[in-house]
C-alpha cells in the first residue's frame, strides 16, 4: 500500500511535470525555430540588398564613370570601358547594354550582336526606365531576349534599367542603360538558407508575383500552389495563416528599395514532426523515471513496510490473547523503537496480568474459604447432642460409630487443606453425613447410591454433595409423612460428569426453583446454611460458568438437583493405578 | 538465486523498455538513402535533351527525401543493350526504374525488369500493364496539324522514331487532323533506311514534288535532324515540330522553326517519380494530373507564362 501510494504520487508528479516541461519546451522550440528563421530571413534580405546594391553600383559606375564622360559622336565610345566593367563582374553579370531613346544599341558587353527583329522599345524594362526617369528599375526574372547567343543558351536575368543622359557631339539626348544580372545569384542566396532553415522561403515582388521559389517549376506546372498573392498583403512580421488546408507560420520581410518581399514559410506539420519526436522523448524520459521510481519505491517501501507488517502481526497475535509471544523488533529506527516500546508494554501487561491472576486466585480462595466456613454449626451441635444422648443411654457402640462417622466427616471435610478431592472421597463424605443423619432421624429416610465407578477417580471440589443432601433432608424429607427416599446417582457423559441428588420430597414450584440461584428465596432457617447458591457459585468459580447446578422439581413429586462437573482424572489415583499395574 | 530474481527481472524490464524507447526515438534519416534509390533510363537521346525531365525527377526526390538518381541515356540503345542497362541498374541497387521514351520493341526486356523492380514509363508507353506518365500525344499531333494547316504551301510530316508509341500516336493524329482540315500531307518515312537519315531527309526535301513548304517533325530528335537537314537541302522550307531542347528553342528564336509543340517534361519527371515511389511503397500515389502541352511560336515564346515552361531555370 505504501509502495502504491508512493508510486501513485510519483507517477502523477512525473506526468504533470512531463506535460509542463513538454508544453514549455514546445513553446520555446517553436519560438526558437521562428526566431532562427527570422534571422535567416534578415540575412537573406541583407544578401539581396547587397545583390541589388551591386547592380546599382555597376549601373552607377557605368553611368557616372563611363557614359557621362563619353561622346557618342566618337567611334565606339563606350565599348572598351563597358567590357572592362563586365569583365570585373563576369560572375554575376549576363550583359550590360546602352540604348538610345529610340532603342538603337549604343554599346553592349559581352555580346554586341542583337537579335534583328527584337523591338527594344517595347520591352518592359525599357518602358519603365522611360516612365520614371529618376530611379533605377528592377525587373522580375525573365529570359533575356536581346542578343544572339552562339551557345544556343537562354539566360534568366534580373534587369536593372535606368534613364541616362547621352552626349553626342556636345548635345545631350536620353538613353537607357540596362544591366542584366544573372538570376542564379538570387537562387544561390536562397539555396544557402534552404539547408539551414525549417520550411522554405520565397521571394515575391510588390504585387505578389514570384521572383524566386524553391518549387517554382512545380508552381508553373500547376503541381504546387503558393499563397504568394496573400503574402503580398502582409505587413512585415510573423503571421499565422491557413493555406491548402494546412496551418503554417509565415515570416515576411520587405527588401528595401525594390519592395521585394521575402516570405519564409514553416508548415505546422514540420513542427508536428519535431514535436512528435520530442513528445516521444519526453514520454520516454518520464516513463523511464516512473519505472525507476516504481522500482525504488517498491524497494524502499518494502524496507519500511515489511518490519511494520511483522510488527502488525505481532500486535495481531497479542490482540488474540497470546501474551507469551516475542514482539518483533527490527527495521528502521522508528519501527524498531516502536517494537521495543510495544514489547516493553507487553512485558508490563504480562506482569500486571500475572499479578491480577494471583490476586484473583487469592480472592477466589478467600471467597471459597469463606463459603466453606459457612457450614451450619447446628449440625455439629445436634450431632454431639445425639452422641451425648447415646452415651447417657449406654448405647456406647452407636455413640462410637457416630463419633467415628463424625470424625471421618471432618477428616474428609478438611482433606489436609486440599480444595480438590476425588469424587470417591466426596461420596464417602456424603455417606458419613447420611449415616449420622439417619441415626438422628431414626431411619426416617433411605439413601440409595447409583454411581458409575469410573467417575470415582475423577476429582471435584469438596463439600458439594453434602449441602444438597442437607437441603433434601431439611426441606424435602423432614415434613413428609411417609418414608423419604434419596437417590444419589453419578454418570459420565463424554467429558462431563453428572451427579444427581434426587428426593421424593415436597418439591418446589418453578418460581421457587428460579429464585434459588438469584438469592431471592432463602433456603430457610434450617440446614447447613451453605445452600444451593453456595455450591453453584463454588463450582462456577472453580470450573467456569459452563458448570454448576441444574434443578428439576415438581410439587408433591420430588426434586432432582444435578451437579455438572468436568471429567478430570485424579492424578494421584492414576499414579496409584499405574504403580499397581 | 531467489534473492536476485527480482532485481534481474527489473533490470530485464528496464533494458526492454529502454530498447523500445531508443527504437521509437531513432533517427529515421539514418536509414541509408541508397536503399530507396531509383534509376532513370532515357532512350534514344542525350542527357541534355532530358534536362527538364531530370529536374522534375530531382525535385520529386527532394520532396520524397530519397537519393537523387543520375539519368542514364543511350542514343542508340538496341534491345540487347537496353537489357544490359536495365540489368546493371537493378544489380547496382536500384529499387525502381523510370524508363523514358522507351520503344515498343523493348517490351520483353522492360517486362522482365518489371518482374524484379517497380517500373514506371515516361513520355511513351510500352505494353499495357505498366504505369505510364505521358502527355496527350494525339492532342499534340492535332495541335501541330492545326498550326501546319494554317500555313501556306505543301506540308510534309517527318515520320521518324515511330517505334515509340508516343511518336506514332502523334503521327496518326497529325495525319488524321490534316485530312479533316482538307490539307494534303506528305509523310516522309525515315525509319529503317539504309543510308544516313539526315542525308536522306536533305535529299528528299530537295527533290520532293510537289515542293515542300512546311515540314513537321513529331519528336525532338526528328526536329533537330530537320533543322540540320534543311540548310543542307538548300531549300526554303519552314519547320515546325514537337520538342523543347535548347537547339529546337534556339531554332525557334532564330525563326528556323516556326512553331513548337512542347510537353511539360518537368511534370512528367516529377509525377513519374512520385508514381514510382508509390509503387515502391515510399509515398502515396499522386492524384491524376494532366500533363500540359503548349504550342509556342517565335512571337509568343517570351510570354511570361510560356517562358517559365520553355526555358529551364537551373535549380
Amino acid at each position: 500500500m505504501i509502495a502504491i501510494s508512493f508510486t501513485l504520487v510519483a507517477v502523477v508528479s512525473m506526468v504533470v511535470m512531463g506535460v509542463l516541461l513538454y508544453s514549455q519546451f514546445v513553446g520555446n522550440l517553436r519560438q526558437t525555430v521562428i526566431l532562427e528563421n527570422r534571422q535567416l530571413v534578415n540575412q537573406i534580405a541583407l544578401n539581396i540588398n547587397n545583390y541589388n546594391a551591386r547592380m546599382r553600383d555597376i549601373s552607377n559606375s557605368m553611368y557616372y564613370n563611363v557614359i557621362k564622360k563619353a561622346d557618342l559622336a566618337q567611334p565606339q565610345p563606350l565599348s572598351r570601358e563597358m567590357s572592362l566593367i563586365y569583365e570585373a563582374n563576369t560572375g554575376s553579370l549576363v550583359s550590360i547594354a546602352c540604348f538610345t531613346e529610340d532603342g538603337e544599341l549604343v554599346a553592349a558587353a559581352p555580346n554586341a550582336n542583337p537579335k534583328p527583329d527584337v523591338e527594344v522599345v517595347r520591352q518592359e524594362w525599357f518602358i519603365r526606365a522611360n516612365d520614371v526617369i529618376e530611379n533605377p528599375h528592377f525587373s522580375t526574372p525573365h529570359v533575356q531576349n536581346l542578343f544572339v547567343d552562339s551557345s544556343q543558351r537562354h539566360h534568366w536575368v534580373i534587369s536593372l534599367s535606368r534613364m541616362v543622359e547621352l552626349t553626342r557631339g556636345g548635345g545631350t539626348e536620353r538613353g537607357v542603360l540596362l544591366v542584366d544580372m544573372s538570376y542564379s545569384g538570387i537562387e544561390m542566396i536562397f539555396r544557402q538558407m534552404g539547408s539551414d532553415a525549417a520550411g522554405y522561403a520565397y521571394l515575391i515582388d510588390k504585387s505578389g508575383e514570384i521572383i524566386y521559389h524553391p518549387k517554382q517549376k512545380l508552381i508553373f506546372s500547376g503541381l504546387f500552389e503558393e499563397n504568394n498573392l496573400a503574402a503580398a498583403e502582409y505587413v512585415d512580421g510573423i503571421h499565422q495563416e491557413s493555406f491548402d488546408g494546412a496551418g503554417r507560420q509565415v515570416i515576411v520581410k520587405t527588401v528595401s528599395y525594390t519592395g521585394w518581399r521575402i516570405v519564409s514559410v514553416i508548415p505546422n506539420s514540420e513542427f508536428a514532426v519535431t514535436f512528435s519526436q520530442l513528445r516521444i522523448l519526453v514520454i520516454a524520459i518520464v516513463g523511464m523515471t516512473i519505472f525507476l521510481v516504481t522500482i525504488m519505491n517498491t524497494f524502499v517501501s518494502a524496507r519500511v513496510a515489511d518490519p511494520i507488517k511483522r510488527l502488525d502481526q505481532s500486535v495481531g497475535e497479542l490482540e488474540s490473547g497470546n501474551l507469551d509471544l516475542d514482539i518483533y523488533i527490527g527495521g528502521p529506527y522508528e519501527v524498531e523503537h516502536l517494537g521495543k516500546t510495544i514489547s516493553t508494554t507487553v512485558s508490563q501487561m504480562r506482569g500486571l496480568m500475572d499479578d491480577i491472576v494471583v490476586e484473583q486466585e487469592e480472592k477466589r480462595k478467600s471467597e471459597f474459604d469463606a463459603l466453606q466456613a459457612q457450614i451450619n454449626p447446628h449440625f455439629l451441635y445436634n450431632t454431639l447432642d445425639s452422641i451425648i444422648w447415646m452415651i447417657e443411654s449406654d448405647r456406647y457402640k452407636e455413640a462410637i460409630s457416630m463419633v467415628r462417622a463424625l470424625a471421618s466427616l471432618f477428616r474428609i471435610a478438611l482433606s489436609k487443606g486440599n480444595l480438590i478431592i476425588p469424587i470417591r472421597a466426596e461420596l464417602q463424605h456424603a455417606q458419613h453425613y447420611m449415616y449420622i443423619q439417619n441415626i438422628r432421624y431414626k431411619n426416617k429416610f433411605t439413601v440409595e447410591y447409583d454411581v458409575d465407578p469410573s467417575i470415582e477417580d475423577c476429582t471435584t471440589i469438596k463439600l458439594i454433595i453434602q449441602p444438597l443432601l442437607e437441603n433434601a433432608i431439611y426441606h424435602a424429607m423432614e415434613m413428609m409423612d411417609g418414608d423419604g427416599e434419596i437417590l444419589i446417582r453419578g454418570r459420565r457423559l463424554n467429558e462431563d460428569i453428572y451427579i444427581e441428588i434426587r428426593d421424593n420430597g415436597l418439591g418446589m414450584t418453578p418460581e421457587k426453583v428460579a429464585g434459588l440461584f438469584s438469592g431471592e428465596i432463602s433456603s430457610g432457617t434450617k440446614g447447613s446454611g451453605i445452600g444451593l447458591k453456595n455450591v453453584h457459585q463454588r463450582i462456577q468459580l472453580y470450573y467456569g460458568s459452563a458448570y454448576g447446578l441444574e434443578i428439576e422439581s415438581e410439587l408433591d413429586v420430588g426434586t432432582t438437583v444435578r451437579i455438572h462437573l468436568p471429567a478430570r482424572q485424579d492424578e494421584a489415583a492414576q499414579d496409584k493405578g499405574v504403580n499397581a499395574k | 538465486m531467489k534473492r536476485w530474481r527480482g532485481p534481474l527481472v527489473a533490470a530485464l524490464f528496464f533494458a526492454c523498455f529502454a530498447a523500445a524507447i531508443l527504437w521509437m526515438v531513432r533517427d529515421d534519416q539514418a536509414v541509408p538513402r541508397s536503399e530507396s534509390g531509383i534509376a532513370v533510363i532515357a532512350c534514344g537521346s542525350n542527357s541534355e535533351r532530358w534536362r527538364m525531365l531530370d529536374q522534375g525527377v530531382r525535385q520529386a526526390c527532394v520532396d520524397l527525401g530519397i537519393e537523387k538518381p543520375v539519368i542514364s541515356t543511350a542514343r542508340r540503345t538496341g534491345s540487347p543493350l537496353l537489357s544490359d542497362l536495365l540489368q546493371r541498374q537493378i544489380e547496382g541497387g536500384a529499387k525502381g526504374l523510370l524508363i523514358a521514351a522507351g520503344e515498343q520493341r523493348y517490351q520483353d526486356r522492360v517486362a522482365a525488369a518489371a518482374d524484379r523492380v517497380p517500373v514506371v514509363l515516361l513520355e511513351s508507353g510500352i505494353g499495357d500493364t505498366l504505369t505510364c506518365i505521358v502527355a496527350d500525344n494525339a492532342g499534340m499531333g492535332r495541335a501541330l496539324a492545326e498550326y501546319a494547316a494554317g500555313e501556306p504551301g505543301h506540308v510534309a510530316v517527318l515520320a521518324s522514331g515511330l517505334a515509340r508509341r508516343s511518336v506514332a500516336e502523334r503521327r496518326d493524329a497529325f495525319v488524321q487532323r490534316m485530312e479533316e482540315l482538307g490539307k494534303p500531307v506528305t509523310v516522309i518515312e525515315c525509319d529503317n533506311i539504309q543510308v544516313d537519315a539526315k542525308s536522306f531527309l536533305a535529299s528528299t526535301l530537295a527533290t520532293h514534288e510537289p515542293a515542300i513548304n512546311l515540314l513537321a517533325a513529331l519528336d525532338n530528335d526528328a526536329l533537330e535532324m530537320a533543322v540540320d537537314a534543311v540548310p543542307a537541302a538548300m531549300v526554303d522550307i519552314a519547320l515546325c515540330g514537337v520538342g523543347s531542347s535548347d537547339k529546337a528553342v534556339y531554332a525557334l528564336d532564330l525563326g528556323i522553326v516556326r512553331a513548337l509543340v512542347f510537353q511539360n517534361e518537368y511534370a512528367i519527371g516529377y509525377l513519374g517519380t512520385m508514381a514510382l515511389a508509390a509503387e515502391m511503397g515510399l509515398a502515396k500515389a499522386p492524384g491524376s494530373a494532366e500533363i500540359q502541352y503548349r504550342l509556342v511560336t517565335k512571337e509568343t515564346m517570351y510570354d511570361p507564362e510560356l517562358e517559365q515552361l520553355l526555358f529551364p531555370i537551373m535549380q
